[in-house]
């Protein structure tokens, strides 16, 4: 790994991904999970208007593959299948990313910024003269302003189709199998990760007996964020561009593809 | 006061002032895994003012996020069984069925216990630094989703899987087997619904160096692609893939008492254990011809990998040597390479962080170090909570001569031979008349067994074998048996036979299979090492097939994937240094400097040509 690159993009989510495709050798993704597009995969967030056509070509090549292979299909997603296509793709396309690794410090020594991380390998140093966060949670200078809401989804099986069912606590959303459900349960900006599980357990619990052979395959590692769209300024050429704010993956995708093609003018974040 | 990191792979450590920190706890407990969940419960239920800090957002590390839902061996007993029962609850009616347990009701139990315990959680936080005095701790610093957070504790219980704390603290370890300092294959298991239930697909994606950062995340990448499928179906969807890799060796710490296969399978064992390991050597390395002696008598001759056996495990091997307030939990603990093949399951690493808590309430109510604790109290407690119940299931060897003669006779010998090697010289009388009968199996399965007893008259039949290239394979195990003719070319090796070399040196030059191959490799440096007269002739036999660029000896490290790695590398780094020993000039080295080097070479050169650091 190099010491010294142009931007430091903070998350491997699809805008993350997206960002560094713009300039690939002086990119480096710094991702504290080793998960690529966990905001979607991890959070069991198949997202919604698919069938929206996507802008860019890489936009549509990876909607493209997502049909060929079968995760994708009239607007429906296995959501879950597209993290192999993801390490696939940086693999591809040689995206600089450090998986598993945090940040733990970023100072600006003479206009560029000096970044501690920390891995397997401990901590080290690195310059760069832009940093990109794509986390919700603004990870390189903790602040939840951008988040707008929070869910707690579970991956469901269901043996039978139940149509157009609707729930008082928590929705239910379709996968790309007529088998895969999602449950969405609306939680607290700030409800930790014990608290919104005790939520989400107890509602399926009390679950409508029409329900009751419906079960949950897995819970969510990441909460399904819904952000408003950057990019916010934190300090000069340190951006906040969370990848939680658009509709779904490929949408995240592009907002990265086409971030550096003409700079969108940065939003006052209160 | 001493703040210690880890930088760029060095233990740095710093004086600075003393601190006060403003929050305090009894006990830390770095990593709420498969260990460190359990102490976190334990110590919460004593009483103590605990703090787990996790770098995911659950608890259960391989159990839950790895995937690996499924107990592997272990023997019962422990706090960790009512939570079992818990989650088995949690899951009926709610949950999908799982082969083995289900990891988000295993996920939810475990969470739910530590609340009621009062355990403060930390989650998507990671411990980079250790304040200590001299060599006790005294707190940590740790990165959290609200930034750098610090605090004071009494004890630092490291359940990181890996050691990484202890790393950071600056304690030794080892790392890694003797001959390349590598670790056993990695895994990223995958959870599909099939038939009905949540399965677990676990495979081995390669060879990893998980105390480097960039070697793990290029590894991540490479067992991610794995997942990869043309076309997914709706009988196998994915669940999940594992949010951690499956790492089944680390870093092992040096602690007060190191276990050793060794010891353990000449009869040296601990007088005062603290819980029981029940496994067999289960390593996924498939690369046996650089195992050590004593691991391929007992799979590569014996064929024993599936053989189980308990194993005792001493509270000192849990205390990383010099320190204090520092206690180790789960598969970082003071063994050897070999040992740390075994001592890894799930049941005995949740043992040991309830061994950890109670040592820590024992050492914080008597205001003692861990090391004064009275091993009697330290038993007492882990017998209440029926941790330590003293069950374990033997490993019975044959004592009776037609019983042993019997399974020599079989398809399956591998108890036979172990069990006529640690009969020693009382049956070598019988094995070698046995040598001549007509029964193939039994002639060749009492060659192997007077071959571990290095009894010489076993050669002719091993010679015999590879004569007739005899590719048979016992079935002792399910996985690890080896072809006879490997196990034949390693005895000869083992025996420095030199009427073997020219035999060998026609095998070495066909185009055989990798492990045929590695051994025949092996067994002629041995052969050389032995007889210096025969060096040349092996050396300019080796070189005439690994001395060309185009020469390559592709080793499969998975069984259903295609994950290889090519060997020719590796093996030129081993003959290059053997032929520098005997004094045979040779161009390896250009043939080498022209090829790539796979992780594993490259620590297999650090390991032989180790760069010495500059004073």
């Amino acid at each position: 790994m190099n010491q010294n690159y142009e931007t430091l993009i903070i998350g491997a989510g699809l805008t993350g991904i997206g960002l560094a495709c713009a300039d690939k050798e002086n990119s480096l993704i710094i991702e504290r999970t080793i998960s690529p597009g966990s905001e979607y995969i991890n959070a069991f967030n198949p997202g919604n208007d698919w069938q929206e056509e996507p802008l860019t070509s890489g936009g549509k090549n990876l909607k493209k593959e997502l049909e060929d292979r079968n995760i994708l299909c009239d607007g429906k997603v296995h959501i879950s299948a597209l993290s192999p296509v993801l390490y696939s793709f940086i693999k591809t396309e040689k995206l600089n990313v450090l998986f598993w690794t945090e940040i733990t410090g970023i100072e600006k020594v003479r206009g560029n910024f000096e970044v501690e991380i920390y891995n397997a390998s401990g901590l080290r140093k690195i310059k760069v003269k832009k940093i990109i966060d794509t986390s919700p949670e603004r990870r390189s200078a903790p602040d939840k302003s951008s988040i707008i809401s929070k869910s707690i989804n579970a991956l469901l099986h269901c043996e039978k189709e139940i149509s157009s069912f609707e729930l008082k606590n928590g929705k239910l959303l379709n996968g790309r199998f007529p088998s895969e459900k999602y449950f969405s349960l609306p939680v607290e900006v700030n409800d930790s990760w014990p608290d919104a599980r005790k939520k989400l357990f107890a509602a399926w619990e009390k679950r409508p007996g029409k329900l009751s052979g419906w079960l949950i395959a897995a819970t969510a590692s990441e909460f399904a964020y819904s952000s408003a769209k950057g990019p916010f300024e934190i300090k000069n050429n340190w951006l906040h561009l969370p990848s939680a704010a658009y509709s779904n993956p490929i949408q995240s995708f592009e907002a990265g593809v086409n971030f550096f093609k003409g700079e969108q003018q940065c939003s006052c974040q209160n | 006061m001493l703040l210690s990191e880890l930088k760029d792979r060095k233990a740095v450590s710093t004086n600075i002032k003393k601190k006060n920190f403003e929050n305090n706890y009894d006990v830390v407990v770095a990593g709420l895994g498969v260990a460190g969940s359990i102490a976190a419960i334990s110590a919460g239920r004593h009483g103590l003012k605990v703090l787990g800090i996790e770098k995911l957002s659950c608890m259960g590390g391989a159990a839950t996020a790895g995937g690996i839902s499924i107990y592997y061996y272990g023997l019962p007993g422990g706090i960790f069984e009512e939570i079992d029962e818990k989650a088995e609850k949690i899951k009926t009616g709610n949950l999908t069925a799982a082969r083995g347990f289900h990891p988000d009701a295993k996920k939810f139990a475990l969470e739910r216990e530590a609340v009621k315990a009062g355990v403060e959680i930390a989650y998507n936080s990671a411990v980079t630094a250790v304040f200590r005095e001299g060599g006790t701790v005294k707190g940590i610093r740790w990165i959290s989703p609200e930034g750098v957070r610090e605090a004071g504790c009494r004890i630092l219980i490291d359940a990181s899987g890996d050691g990484e704390v202890c790393a950071v603290a600056g304690c030794d370890f080892k790392y890694g087997r003797e001959f390349d300092g590598t670790t056993q294959p990695y895994s990223h298991a995958r959870v599909t619904f099939r038939d009905g239930r949540n399965i677990v697909n676990n495979f081995d994606a390669g060879h990893i160096d998980p105390a480097d950062g960039d070697d793990f995340s290029a590894k991540v990448i490479n067992a991610g692609i794995l997942h990869l499928k043309d076309k997914f179906q709706e009988d196998d969807k994915i669940i999940f893939t594992a949010l951690q890799l499956g790492q089944r060796e680390g870093r092992l710490i040096t602690g007060d008492e190191t276990l050793s296969l060794k010891d353990f399978f000449s009869g040296k064992v601990t007088k005062e254990p603290v819980f029981y390991e029940y496994s067999n050597y289960d390593t996924h390395a498939k690369d046996w011809f650089c195992e050590s002696e004593l691991i391929q008598d007992w799979v590569v001759v014996a064929g024993l990998w599936g053989t189980k056996f308990s194993i005792p495990v001493p509270f000192k091997s849990m205390l990383p040597k010099g320190f204090n307030g520092l206690i180790t939990a789960g598969r970082c603990i003071s063994m050897e390479h070999e040992m740390a093949q075994c001592l890894r399951m799930q049941r005995a690493m949740q043992k040991s962080g309830e061994v950890a808590a109670w040592a820590a309430a024992i050492a914080i109510k008597n205001n003692i170090t861990l090391r004064e604790i009275p091993y009697a109290e330290l038993l007492k407690g882990l017998k209440a909570t029926n941790c330590f119940n003293g069950e374990i299931i033997e490993t019975h060897w044959l004592s009776d001569r037609s019983e042993l003669k019997a399974q020599l006779s079989s398809e399956k010998p591998g108890y036979a031979v172990w069990s006529a090697k640690l009969m020693g010289e009382d049956i070598k009388g019988e094995l070698r008349q046995w040598l001549s009968s007509e029964d193939k199996h039994l002639s060749r399965h009492s060659a192997f067994a007077l071959g571990l007893l290095n009894d010489k008259t076993a050669l002719p039949v091993l010679r015999e074998i590879v004569l007739e290239r005899d590719k048979f394979i016992p079935s002792t195990s399910r996985i690890g048996s080896q072809k006879r003719l490997c196990s034949a070319i390693y005895l000869l090796g083992k025996f420095g036979d030199g009427e073997s070399a020219e035999e060998l040196l026609t095998v070495f030059r066909e185009d055989t299979e990798t492990d045929i191959l590695t051994h025949t490799f092996m067994a002629l440096l041995k052969i050389g090492s032995a007889i210096p007269e025969f060096r040349e002739k092996i050396a300019n036999g080796i070189i005439e097939k690994i001395g060309s660029n185009k020469f390559s000896a592709m080793y499969k490290v998975d069984r259903t994937y295609d994950v290889r790695e090519d060997m020719a590398g590796y093996m030129r780094i081993i003959a290059i240094k053997k032929f520098d020993e005997w004094k045979i000039p040779h161009k390896l080295r250009e043939t080498l400097e022209k090829s790539e080097l796979t992780m594993r070479g490259k620590a297999l050169m650090n390991q032989m040509f180790p760069i010495r650091e500059k004073e």
